[in-house]
């Protein structure tokens, strides 16, 4: 387990530095005039030059990059473009508020699509095709559609939660439970729908094993089966599939941190790109890259412990 | 189960409990605005402002200051007065000002503060380029300039005017930690980079009575969506909409301040070369007669805006209405006007596109257009990188674009008519217009507006550009006095908020 760990951790470097390799050369050719950008559209030629020699542009794009990776080891990504502040002090806090919801999202979507999955799984019938219908509706309806209504229903007809904002957890529990709310509801629809689609197949499948028909003949009660045995056999693949929804939520909170106004990677992503502000967008592909790498190596070490008989070589 | 249902009631319970404890808000009346943009820097020398403006007026004072319709006022200067060459402007500052970190404001700051933000490499820099030097004389400062800058008292009314500490000039740490003289302090600790700025007030500010409410929070909406729905669920009291969220927004109660900054239409990079058809005026002049503008604005952007054949703004003293009339689309003329043209069997132009933001349909009209009176579209697809700084080289005849237009006169002909001018990518002069701007910079302030009328004519006359439609600028209020839009500024400035 050990050396299966430290070898995906070695693998996982290398990649980090392979994916920062290929995307600050593609950002360098396709950025285009940052001076400009961010001088504007009254800046002189001398001005545009002058900024550009401070930032660094005018150095080779090897010796740029060589640079940026000597800081990025000690994780200082440097000074934003876009912003007064450094990439640290924005990039940390809102990958905070990021994971928060990201997480909180996937812990709501497996509570949600296990219980909808195992029910459709061992009633089947209505209960069944109505957790298809659900399953219908959470992949064929996109996030910000459901965003839209949540927010037209729940923050401005009715005012329930926030309709745009975050706020800290230490600063107001409750105002920050109004402000998550309808973003990780918005973000869950299609993730309980893919998780649920899964975990009802698995049960499905363990439900029909020999395993669980010996276990009932030596007496033991349906429930009992299905909680202890029959969701611990089926939880591998849901755990996979949820480890994929984590990382395709990380894309998804783009939008949905957009149309809430949530502080977290989405907004910052976009106005750094759009500024072609490097340091910014660099140290969030690290940051994103990292975060895909820990939560495969979790989602692989979960389903060890989850399921003996997975191998890990 | 049950005892999962209790710690969960426990659980909200208490959460609810302590949001009532620490969800007060901070004492006294908070302004809450929306804006598009967050600030790149705090810094005096780096203010910028448009979209960009209440994050440096809420920190720092300016030399002077505007009333929505651009008429300048005092403000750090209690009186301003140019020599008779109009190449001396002396300032006369007020004496009780101080600067938030205790230090008393004086003429040697605010020379030093014009020098900077002169010598700087932020947006103000271009507007102080006439300064030849500043000297703190007493209690005034004297600018003696290079050459005539009509628009130099309203560029102190602006970014340029702009006075700091003058401790932190030069200083990194300005980006983060602003001193200036203005009515608002920033709140660090309650700030959060890039969506929230937190300002309370300025305990020393030298005009409290002109300070309306005690704190300022400006949220950043970069998403139209999130602008309208933060409007309309009471999270902001003022913001720029689009046009098209008008309805919902109204039905939540707001009122709106319409401004028509911008300019959306044809303009030409390419009027010196003769072997080139922009050059000829019978050409740029069939041009513009044949797009029927207001079916364009229709199609375009929902009827939001106000058709023009003018690049000077509806709100300018140059406009005249008059010359709306000229241009009246008609397919005949046009082809009656390239007829007339040296280019009778039509042409070829070069043009600029950039779709995402300008969309398909606009160039799809402007081929379909051209082509029935003979001229062939070819088009390149720009990245946004490259866009402005191609079009900027020029390596086109012609480009689709949106145009701020400046409130001041002379800032606008610095901008697009003047043959140095940022935007006169060509470089293109006509003798009777050169002899107007220069009659225009050595006139006095009464004989400008009519000067500046006729340079307007003698540019639509000419087709210079070939301009659609003004689109509308259209700022969202509830709960707050927004008597007018601020003339020349796409948001009211903070000081005309009441």
């Amino acid at each position: 387990m050990l050396i299966f760990t430290l070898r995906r951790i070695a693998n996982g470097l290398v990649m980090l530095v392979a994916v920062s390799f290929v995307a600050f050369f593609l950002l360098r050719i396709g950025a285009g005039n940052v001076a400009r950008l961010i001088l504007g559209l009254q800046a002189t030629p001398e001005q545009i030059a002058e900024l550009n020699e401070q930032l660094g542009l005018n150095r080779p794009l090897i010796e740029q990059f060589s640079t940026w990776l000597a800081n990025a080891a000690r994780l200082d990504f440097g000074d934003s473009w876009s912003m007064p502040e450094t990439v640290n002090e924005v990039l940390f806090p809102r990958l905070g508020v990021t994971l928060t919801i990201v997480t909180l999202t996937t812990i709501v979507a497996a509570i949600v699509a296990i219980i909808l999955g195992t029910l459709a799984a061992i009633h089947g019938g209505a209960i069944d095709r109505i957790v298809q219908f659900i399953g219908l509706i959470g992949f064929s309806v996109p996030g910000f559609l459901v965003a839209f209504f949540l927010v037209t229903l729940f923050a401005i007809q009715n005012k329930i939660f926030n309709a745009v904002g975050y706020v800290d957890f230490v600063d107001s529990p409750s105002e920050w439970a109004k402000s998550i709310t309808l973003p990780v509801a918005a973000l869950s629809l299609s993730a309980i729908a893919s998780v649920a689609q899964q975990v009802r197949g698995s049960v499905t499948d363990a439900i029909n094993m020999d395993y669980v028909r010996t276990l009932r003949a030596r007496g033991l009660s349906f429930n009992r089966v299905v909680y202890k045995h029959v969701l611990r056999n089926a939880g591998g693949p849901a755990l996979s599939i949820l480890g994929v929804q984590f990382v395709g939520m990380l894309g998804g909170a783009i939008l949905i941190e957009q149309i809430f106004a949530i502080p977290g990677l989405g907004p910052y992503a976009v106005g750094a790109t759009s500024m072609s502000d490097i340091p910014a967008v660099m140290g969030l592909v690290v940051v994103t890259a990292l975060v895909v790498i820990v939560v495969n190596l979790v989602i692989d070490l979960l389903s060890a412990a989850l399921n003996p008989k997975v191998r890990l070589s | 189960m049950n005892k999962f249902k209790a710690i969960a009631a426990v659980a909200l319970a208490a959460a609810l409990a302590m949001g009532t404890v620490t969800g007060a808000g901070a004492a006294g009346k908070t302004l809450t605005l929306g804006s598009i943009a967050k600030p790149i820097s705090f810094a005096a020398d780096m203010a910028e402002y448009g979209n960009r403006a209440w994050y440096y007026q809420a920190i720092y004072d300016t030399l002077l200051i505007k009333t929505e319709d651009g008429t300048l006022k005092p403000s750090l200067a209690t009186k301003w007065a140019y020599n008779s060459t109009q190449t001396v402007l002396t300032l006369t500052l007020r004496t009780d000002v101080k600067f938030s970190n205790g230090t008393a404001l004086n003429a040697a700051a605010v020379a030093k503060n014009l020098i900077a933000n002169r010598d700087g490499n932020g947006p103000t820099a271009n507007y102080l380029a006439s300064v030849k030097t500043a000297v703190a004389k007493g209690n005034t400062v004297v600018l003696t300039l290079k050459d005539v800058d009509p628009a130099l008292t309203e560029y102190l009314a602006d970014s340029a005017g702009t006075i700091a500490a003058p401790t932190t000039i030069g200083k990194a740490s300005a980006a983060t930690d602003p001193i200036g003289s203005g009515p608002y302090l920033l709140d660090k600790a309650k700030t959060r980079a890039g969506s929230k700025y937190v300002f309370k007030a300025n305990p020393n500010y030298w005009n409290k009575a002109s300070r309306k409410y005690d704190n300022l929070v400006i949220s950043v909406y970069e998403d139209a969506t999130a602008m309208s729905n933060a409007l309309q669920s009471g999270a902001v009291q003022g913001g720029n909409i689009f046009p098209s969220f008008v309805t919902p927004v109204q039905h939540a109660g707001f009122q709106f301040a319409k401004g028509y900054l911008d300019v959306k239409g044809i303009y030409f990079s390419a009027r010196k070369d003769p072997k080139n058809c922009v050059s000829d005026v019978n050409v740029r002049r069939a041009i513009n007669t044949i797009f029927d503008r207001a079916a364009m604005l229709k199609s375009l952007d929902n009827g939001f805006g106000k058709v023009t054949t003018q690049y000077v703004a509806s709100s300018s003293k140059g406009y005249d209405v008059a010359l709306n009339k000229k241009y009246a689309y008609s397919v005949d003329d046009a082809k009656a006007l390239m007829a007339k043209s040296a280019f009778p069997s039509g042409c070829t132009i070069s043009m600029a596109t950039f779709t995402p933001v300008f969309g398909e349909a606009g160039y799809s009209i402007i081929r379909s257009q051209l082509g029935k009176i003979g001229i062939t579209v070819k088009e390149v697809e720009e990245a946004g990188g490259t866009f402005i700084a191609n079009i900027m080289a020029p390596k086109y005849d012609a480009y689709l674009m949106i145009f701020e237009r400046a409130g001041n006169p002379w800032k606008l002909l610095n901008f697009m008519i003047t043959s140095n001018a940022t935007f006169n990518n060509d470089g293109y002069t006509e003798p009777t217009v050169t002899k107007l701007i220069e009659s225009y910079k050595s006139a006095t302030e009464s004989k400008r507006p009519a000067i500046f009328k006729a340079i307007n004519t003698e540019l639509v006359n000419n087709a210079w550009f070939s301009p659609w439609y003004e689109i509308q600028g259209t700022f969202a209020y509830k709960g707050i006095v927004v008597k007018a839009p601020q003339a020349g500024n796409a948001i009211p400035y903070l000081y005309n908020i009441k």
